[in-house]
């Protein structure tokens, strides 16, 4: 079944409908959502998680929405967050136990929810190595193929900037490949 | 396009090689809706652009009636002699980054932010 985003907002403002409205929003952007973190961080059930408390986010903070970006808009910059934020926290933990750090290469080549070759666990791999707004620029330019204008709508950031970050990012990962290949 | 682009789609490609488990999305709405909080319903008001702008306005004018004001007082003296006193935000730099923070998720303007904090 196809919802329309406006009017599943109309049904917000009603307290009757609510939930309900809430619940097509939840079955319109779950899947996007998910693929969106994944591709951040990697593994399934940290994105499982993170997708959880992004939706829970978006319903505790339904009251705040301005409307003065479109809602699906509001609700990806949330999920943006939270995955920069476990990025941080992610690698403050790995600060503290270094010794059971493990290449991402090979950690995602023994992930059963990987499905890739060496190559492109590689590619994961150099991405990795980039700051975490540069790595969430690229991911949703390179793997997500969206348009600086809506990147620089999720992450208000000028497409200017955006495009000077994708170019460093691009350029420095394949440096790593060319080192590591 | 970028020769660094380029070489990172002729050799690496960009396909997803991600997968989920079986049936995942297919439960997915319901897990989300289950782990909702029980809450009274928020009435979400759809702003109109026009009100958005009325309130950037009322905002604008608060903060340069203060401005104004500030500066009134600031220069004020019988000797007319400039008094050097420099108009300082009340906004901290740290309750400046909170805001910033707040902003990002509520997407509201700073002046916005600014101009309900004035109430206080």
């Amino acid at each position: 079944m196809k919802y329309n985003e406006s009017e599943i907002l109309e049904q917000l403002f009603d307290a009757k409908t609510q939930r309900s409205a809430f619940a097509k929003l939840v079955q319109l952007y779950s899947e996007p959502l998910y693929w969106k973190i994944r591709q951040i961080v990697f593994n399934h059930d940290d994105a499982n998680d993170i997708l959880q408390n992004t939706f829970v986010k978006v319903w505790s903070n339904l009251g705040s929405f301005q409307n003065k970006s479109k809602f699906s808009t509001w609700m990806y910059r949330i999920a943006i967050n939270e995955s920069l934020d476990f990025l941080r926290k992610q690698k403050a933990n790995h600060a503290i136990s270094a010794d059971e750090q493990e290449g991402v290469a090979l950690k995602l080549m023994s992930d059963e929810y990987f499905d890739g070759d060496e190559i492109q666990a590689l590619l994961k791999e150099a991405v990795a190595t980039l700051p975490d707004v540069q790595r969430t620029v690229f991911t949703l330019r390179y793997y997500n193929e969206m348009k600086y204008s809506e990147i620089s709508e999720i992450l208000s950031t000028s497409e200017g900037a955006l495009k000077a970050s994708y170019h460093l990012a691009v350029k420095k990962i394949t440096e790593y490949l060319h080192l590591h290949n | 396009m970028d020769k660094y682009e380029d070489y990172l789609l002729k050799h690496y490609g960009r396909e997803n090689s991600f997968k989920v488990p079986d049936g995942y999305f297919e439960d997915l709405a319901q897990n989300i809706m289950s782990q909702l909080p029980e809450q009274k319903a928020q009435i979400v008001e759809l702003r109109h652009s026009w009100s958005s702008r009325l309130r950037k306005m009322v905002a604008a004018a608060v903060i340069g009636i203060v401005a104004v004001g500030g500066a009134y007082y600031a220069f004020s003296g019988d000797d007319g002699s400039n008094k050097a006193a420099v108009a300082h935000s009340s906004i901290t730099p740290t309750a400046s980054q909170t805001i910033d923070q707040m902003a990002d998720y509520t997407m509201m303007d700073n002046a916005d932010m600014y101009a309900a904090l004035t109430d206080y």
